[in-house]
């Protein structure tokens, strides 16, 4: 059980006031639909929600309960093969699509559910195994036997200056040399590779122990997996709402375009675009441009994403109005990226 | 900067108008509404879920935006409601023999970090029932007249105080009760 170390409900108070929170996922795909239009759920959802999505899952694991809640919305359905499920709403236009599983995936899914349910605070006392400087990994055995699956944490490490961020990894990366006007660098952080662990050596470890959940941590090296550099207007008020530019650089395996094509067909429009030869894909909704920059051992996916803009609302409060980052000015930057 | 409820409604009801603001809704109370959801329900996935579910329903409802005097209180509204149902529908989770409720992420990178002072956080706050946590979170963390929190749980001003003292007592009980234990050399330390 927990220890209470608060002497008063004012001790506990200013704690609880000065709690950090995690940081949550940017509003990502912030596309209202016209007025009219059906909202569209699916590009409503941040992306990373979008994966571990309990609400589609749901959908799959209760098919007829949600078919007709959605057919009495008066929302046209139709089903293209047994095992699909397209949504489109009155205009023709795909807004959901999802597989109804076989029974055996179903049970299989709920199951996984139930060990997840089951596994949760492990899951999430990730406090306990993440230290600076390594990355740690956990494995479940009775979740991993299941699925495969296994947890790898470690802990974000921030750079206050460009410089710093560049010294900060031995991976080559470029930064824009060009910025819209009155951004600056605010921060940069990285995601560093870790040692090779074999998670089905730890699983077959942690199977022979009889243990529950097993965890390892290796030593990180200084090449970077992820990097995230904020672009802002320092020292503005607090909640003012300020342009915000975000650029993540992913490592990735071989060119990853086709595979978003893949991905994004039918949910989000884009538009192809080709920067120096390099092909990038614009969206609009989300003013994020994809631009995949090929190196000897594979490539770095660079998001170029405008955070927020100034709307008429703070026009009528009387502050600064800042316009919306245009395609041309995303554009700008991943040329200064790109150029050689 | 002032709130956005001095903004005062919106003076026109053309679809690209409300379009903005709702996007400003958005914009501007995603951050407090992730942190109050994020107390109700203390799991980063299901807050972003929520949040996720609350502003959709910002966004069905903003032909509603026009009559709206307070949109901070209607969003919070939203929040609460929908933080309370979620609640609710865990409680009653627990009654069925397989728990199709929503997992974890099973992959996840994240550097958050809870230490010792979140937890005992977390245990203190749930002594309290669903609604009463919601109180305590407006006016302790969002710094919320009584009458805010009035308009936001639909009672009056006095019941929302009443509310408030009474969680509020209940939190100064257990920190009299830990303090209590501390003192006494018989009691074994919980950890």
């Amino acid at each position: 059980m927990t220890q209470i170390p608060f002497h008063s409900y004012e001790e506990f108070a200013e704690a609880w006031k000065r709690r950090k929170l995690p940081e949550p996922m940017p509003l990502e795909n912030l596309n209202l639909a016209p007025a009219g239009r059906d909202c569209r759920k699916v590009n409503f959802r941040t992306s990373a929600s979008c994966h571990a999505s309990p609400r589609l899952k749901r959908l799959a694991t209760f098919p007829l309960l949600t078919l007709c809640l959605l057919l009495a919305a008066g929302t046209t359905l139709s089903a293209r093969l047994w095992d699909t499920i397209t949504l489109r709403n009155n205009k023709g236009e795909v807004t959901l699509s999802y597989t109804l599983n076989s029974p055996e995936e179903i049970n299989k899914e709920a199951l996984r559910r139930h060990l997840n349910l089951k596994y949760r605070d492990i899951i999430d006392k990730r406090w306990q195994i993440v230290y600076p400087g390594q990355l740690s990994f956990l494995v479940i055995p009775e979740l991993y036997g299941l699925t495969g699956v296994y947890n790898q944490y470690q802990e974000e490490k921030s750079f206050a200056t460009p410089e710093a961020l560049q010294n900060g990894t031995t991976t080559p990366f470029k930064l824009p040399a060009y910025l819209p006007e009155k951004l600056s660098f605010l921060e940069g952080s990285i995601l560093y590779k870790g040692e090779e662990v074999d998670p089905q050596a730890l699983y077959i470890e942690a199977q022979a122990a009889d243990m529950e959940y097993i965890v390892q941590s290796v030593p990180l090296n200084s090449e970077a997996t992820r990097l995230s550099v904020e672009y802002g207007t320092p020292a503005g008020p607090d909640r003012a709402i300020v342009p915000k530019l975000r650029i993540t650089i992913n490592r990735i395996a071989g060119s990853s375009m086709t595979a978003m094509h893949d991905g994004y067909a039918d949910k989000v429009h884009y538009e192809v675009i080709s920067i120096h030869g390099n092909e990038a894909l614009y969206m609009e909704a989300e003013q994020t441009l994809h631009v995949f920059l090929k190196t000897a051992d594979g490539g770095l996916l660079y998001n170029i994403k405008v955070l927020n803009h100034n709307t008429s609302v703070n026009a009528e409060l009387g502050e600064e109005q800042v316009q919306p980052t245009p395609k041309e000015e995303l554009i700008k930057i991943a040329e200064s990226l790109l150029a050689e | 900067m002032k709130p956005i409820e001095e903004v005062g409604e919106l003076h026109t009801d053309h679809p690209a108008d409300r379009e903005d603001a709702v996007r400003e809704l958005i914009v501007r109370f995603h951050m407090p509404i992730y942190r109050y959801c994020f107390h109700m329900l203390q799991h980063k996935q299901e807050t972003e879920d929520a949040v996720q579910d609350i502003f959709l329903k910002v966004v069905q409802q903003s032909a509603r935006l026009r009559s709206i005097r307070s949109p901070s209180a209607w969003i919070y509204q939203m929040a609460h409601n929908h933080c309370l149902n979620l609640a609710a529908k865990k409680r009653l989770q627990r009654l069925l023999p397989l728990r199709l409720i929503g997992a974890s992420p099973v992959v996840a990178e994240d550097s958050h970090r809870q230490t010792e002072e979140d937890m005992a956080i977390e245990a203190m706050l749930s002594c309290l029932n669903p609604g009463e946590r919601s109180i305590m979170i407006l006016r302790v963390i969002e710094d919320k007249s009584h009458e805010d929190i009035a308009a936001i749980i639909g009672v009056t001003p006095a019941a929302a105080r009443k509310k408030f003292e009474r969680a509020k007592g209940k939190l100064r009980q257990i920190c009299m009760k830990e303090e209590g234990k501390a003192h006494d050399p018989d009691t074994v330390s919980f950890i």
